[in-house]
């Protein structure tokens, strides 16, 4: 145990935070904060929209079941033109849209506007600005990789929080519609100045990437992972189980926990718990959760990233089962303690099998189709609830549907391919 | 040194046959609600008009 706590004191001390791959790390985490306003200020404005406008919630609601279907099917293409046209020019994009939505969301004054502008324009800003963030990461770290993701996942669950809590504040002093248009211009502004500092590879700051050694250099310049390079190479990962798997594996997760993020509320008021303190065991999820987020990329990146995430998957899985059968406020809010735990580390592992399987690649294409099935996997997730409520009157059926999925996503790990070995033959004939 | 696996020769068939059977389980749970819930409705409503989508579904589903 002490060998253990001294091998990681020494490998901390080791790391280099000069490099400037610790500031694409910043960009990244900053791009991750602002994109999820996109998405988590949606709850804040539908009770200002149907005060305004008199929409029914359930009409506002279908501008979010379609910015997430936009963003679920324009995630590829975001991973394409990230490959094509490099990150920091898919990011600008991304944000252009960004801008476009919130001022024109602000302004909007008919249902269908609101679809085009919250529904449409901030789909495709979604997944433009969010998509190349890791697999740009991944090419600026050949080592420590982990605790590079994990800096940028653990804003998944910050971002949001601080996000929220800074709009709502804007929003009961200046109303939505400033507060949209303001949360746009001045989120626009922190990310051009962020963006000036980003570099698609080390190679454009004449750098090697973090961990490279200088060794490295000769067959860096001549792999150049030119356009060419990463389209054959993507045509090669497609042929392989692991690809197919690991997006499978995404979808099945997502499913299992996008079921108990929409449904655990739900099922504890119906239990009489009250709302405040059905909130506050969700907010102790995200609190929890934001730990394994961080720390899984690293354990991942250090031990067996395929151990760890089959893991963290049947954790998720079985942990939620007490669930249908809990009553107590205080019960919930332990296994929503013990959840948390294999729940943040979910969907944090892989950019690290990607590496572990393809080498040392341009993971954008890859990265965005398995962006996709997430999405896929959270509509689905997110739909169980409602539906399973409407014809059994409980949500216990959606729990254990959750547990199927998440199990089934672990039994899928099981038929992965070891991480020991990288799946892709010779790159030589790649270029 | 990258140790390099040959498995990729091969079709990718067991990732897409359980990629399918994902596919296959997610509708199977949508096919059995939305049936359940139609079923439910036209219990209640002896004239409900039934979408396409839920008459599918009861076409469908072996339980309702």
């Amino acid at each position: 145990m002490s060998f253990s706590l001294s091998k990681l004191r020494k490998s901390i001390s080791e790391i280099d935070y000069t490099h400037y791959g610790w500031v694409i790390v910043a960009v990244g985490a900053i791009a991750q904060m602002i994109g999820s306003a996109i998405r988590m200020a949606f709850g804040i404005i539908i009770d200002p929209l149907v005060e305004e406008f008199s929409w029914d919630p359930k009409s506002i609601g279908i501008a979010y079941a379609i910015m997430s279907i936009v963003t679920a099917f324009s995630s590829p293409v975001a991973g394409y033109a990230s490959t094509i046209i490099g990150a920091r020019k898919t990011m600008y994009i991304g944000l252009l849209l960004f801008l476009i939505g919130m001022v024109w969301t602000a302004l909007a004054s008919s249902i269908l506007e609101f679809y085009i502008s919250y529904g449409i324009i901030f789909g495709f800003a979604q997944s433009m600005f969010l998509v190349p963030v890791i697999p740009a990461v991944a090419v600026w770290f050949k080592t420590r990789l982990g605790l590079a993701t994990g800096l940028i996942i653990g804003m998944w669950s910050l971002g949001p929080a601080l996000v929220i809590q800074i709009m709502g504040i804007m929003l009961d002093a200046v109303g939505w519609q400033t507060t949209f248009i303001v949360s746009g211009v001045v989120g626009t502004a922190i990310m051009v100045v962020a963006l000036h500092f980003f570099r698609n590879t080390p190679s454009d700051k004449n750098l090697l990437p973090y961990g490279a050694k200088d060794i490295d250099k000769t067959k860096e310049s001549s792999d150049d992972k030119s356009n060419n390079f990463s389209l054959n190479l993507q045509n090669v990962i497609y042929k392989t189980n692991a690809f197919w798997s690991l997006m499978n594996i995404h979808f099945l997760g997502c499913v299992g926990h996008a079921v108990i993020l929409i449904g655990l509320v739900p099922l504890m008021t119906s239990k009489g718990i009250s709302y405040t303190d059905s909130v506050f065991c969700l907010t102790l999820i995200m609190v929890v959760s934001m730990t394994t987020r961080f720390l899984t990329p690293i354990l991942g990146d250090g031990i067996n990233p395929k151990t760890i995430m089959f893991l963290a998957f049947l954790g998720q899985g079985l942990f939620v089962i007490p669930w249908a059968f809990t009553e107590s406020k205080w019960m919930f809010y332990l296994v929503g303690i013990l959840w948390s735990i294999p729940y943040g580390g979910e969907g944090t592992l892989f950019p690290i099998m990607n590496r572990k399987y393809y080498g040392f690649f341009p993971m954008d294409t890859t990265y965005g189709w398995q962006i996709l099935a997430a999405s896929l996997g959270m509509a689905l997730g997110g739909f169980i609830p409602g539906l399973v409520f409407e014809v059994t009157g409980g949500y216990e059926f959606a729990i254990w549907i959750s547990a199927f999925f998440s199990c089934f996503g672990a039994i899928v790990i099981l038929t992965l391919e070891t991480t020991k070995k990288v799946l892709s033959p010779s790159f030589d004939n790649l270029q | 040194m990258v140790i390099t696996s040959k498995t990729n020769t091969k079709s990718p068939l067991k990732g897409l046959f359980l990629f399918f059977l994902s596919f296959i389980f997610s509708m199977i749970v949508l096919i059995y609600f939305f049936a359940w819930d139609s079923s439910n409705k036209i219990n209640q409503n002896k004239d409900y008009q039934e979408s396409w989508l839920e008459e599918g579904s009861l076409f469908i589903c072996p339980f309702h």
